[in-house]
């Protein structure tokens, strides 16, 4: 296979969750299955397939940090400014300082926690819990502001040969970055009132009423 | 008896099904078959100090004539298979204040002057964490060269009283312990012989049947 359909074919694929999330999120982009969504389901599911493209994204670069343990990566370039050779590979900064674990690791953990917050929240609007669940993965996510900073500054001081840009860690940012914006603005519409309280689980009341309906 | 309270539909009609198992149950599952996929096509190095298995990479300063960074990795080759010619690696961990350390001196010298021209040899010099055995990058380099400094041997005997001769390979700064953390230093003098593609042939500790001169006779030959 082309090498450098191998090296950047699956970042195009990547940005593409990300843009395609973004977009079904700012209602720039529908398809019928979803036309009748209100705007704040269109934003969860578009929360949702951002956070599983960054969770994919971090899963590359976790296979990247392997491949690179014991030798070249055919997976990302290793030469020029922009490579992941020089970031992913590096022995002193491609894990976190605490836990000794991959940041691609520890990002797919990060995308798959915010992923169940938001995949409940999208299933189940009209719970109690629902409303509140923005703000934990909102708090949640906070925590990734150093840690992109961090990691940028890294990429462009501190590895072996910087300044350095690994795409796929930069796409993983993006991610992030689009995450919290998404959330931003899903609390902000939810405390103007906006929050859907439709959906397909009903309420101990409606549950009581309907089958009194039915006996009479 | 109501078990099906993870099914969508039942969202509907199930008062106690909850969203956030149902959730739960697929973001697991999307979770697994990405992590089995990473594993599957790129599965992690088995690392390890014991035989057979990749010895850890690491970087540090090492002192060959001058101060330099140093890469374990730049010096093996993956790629590497048994019959082809390639250069084998002896790791060598001392501490400049290890009385046994001290007396291997000329042992050591022994090896590199017998396999020179098909083994690198690098010595680690780490800091064992007992009495009088505080090194520095000064007193490893006097070590290398048997230089006049009172410091080695836990400060008993001067470093240019070394047996051997002056060591002509690089000698490897772990003063802060990382690389014998990372590889599990039971003590030194310790020997890890790796075949050129990185992999651990021999380790001092685990087959102790054989001495360092032996080990290298066994798996790269004859000496010069």
């Amino acid at each position: 296979m082309n090498p450098t359909l191998v090296e950047y074919g699956p970042l195009a694929i990547f940005v593409g969750f990300t843009l395609a999330g973004l977009a079904i999120s700012m209602g720039r982009f529908t398809i019928p299955q979803i036309s009748d969504y209100s705007s704040m389901k269109k934003r969860l599911l578009g929360l949702l397939i951002v956070e599983m493209g960054g969770l994919l994204t971090s899963a590359w670069t976790l296979m990247i940090h392997y491949q690179l343990a014991t030798g070249p990566s055919n997976l990302c370039a290793a030469e020029g400014i922009v490579q992941c050779g020089s970031v992913i590979g590096d022995l002193n900064y491609s894990t976190d300082p605490i836990l000794g674990a991959p940041w691609g690791l520890i990002g797919m953990i990060a995308f798959a926690l915010l992923g169940w917050f938001t995949l409940s929240m999208f299933l189940d609007m009209k719970s109690d819990w629902s409303q509140k669940y923005v703000d934990y993965a909102w708090w949640i996510s906070l925590p990734s502001i150093p840690g992109i900073l961090w990691l940028v500054f890294v990429e462009l001081v501190l590895v072996e040969g910087a300044p350095h840009i690994c795409p796929y860690c930069t796409a993983v940012h993006v991610a992030l970055i689009a995450t919290m914006y998404l959330l931003y603005t899903i609390r902000k519409e939810r405390d103007m009132g906006n929050w859907d309280t439709t959906g397909p689980k009903r309420s101990k009341a409606e549950l009581l009423a309907e089958a009194r309906s039915k006996k009479k | 008896m109501k078990t099906e309270s993870n099914n969508y539909r039942m969202l509907k009609n199930d008062e106690d099904a909850d969203a956030r198992m149902l959730a739960f149950f697929g973001i697991s599952g999307i979770l697994s078959v990405v992590a089995v996929s990473v594993l599957l096509l790129a599965p992690p190095a088995d690392l390890g100090v014991d035989e057979g298995k990749l010895a850890p990479n690491f970087v540090s300063q090492a002192y060959d004539t001058s101060w330099s960074s140093f890469e374990l990795y730049d010096h093996i080759d993956q790629t590497w298979t048994e019959g082809e010619e390639g250069e084998w690696v002896m790791l060598l961990f001392i501490d400049t204040d290890c009385s046994y350390c001290f007396n291997a001196g000329e042992e050591h010298s022994d090896m590199h002057s017998a396999y020179a021209s098909n083994v690198k040899f690098f010595t680690i010099a780490t800091e064992l964490q007992l009495p009088n055995h505080d090194s520095s990058k000064k007193e490893i380099v006097d070590y290398k060269e048997k230089n006049d400094n009172s410091g080695c041997k836990a400060d008993r005997t001067n470093c240019n009283q070394r047996p051997g001769d002056v060591h002509n390979w690089p000698y490897i700064d772990d003063l802060d312990r990382s690389i014998a953390d990372d590889y599990d230093l039971p003590g030194t003098p310790f020997y890890l012989l790796l075949s050129p593609d990185g992999i651990v042939q021999w380790n001092s500790q685990q087959s102790s049947d054989l001495d360092p001169f032996g080990a290298l006779q066994y798996h790269v030959g004859g000496g010069a």
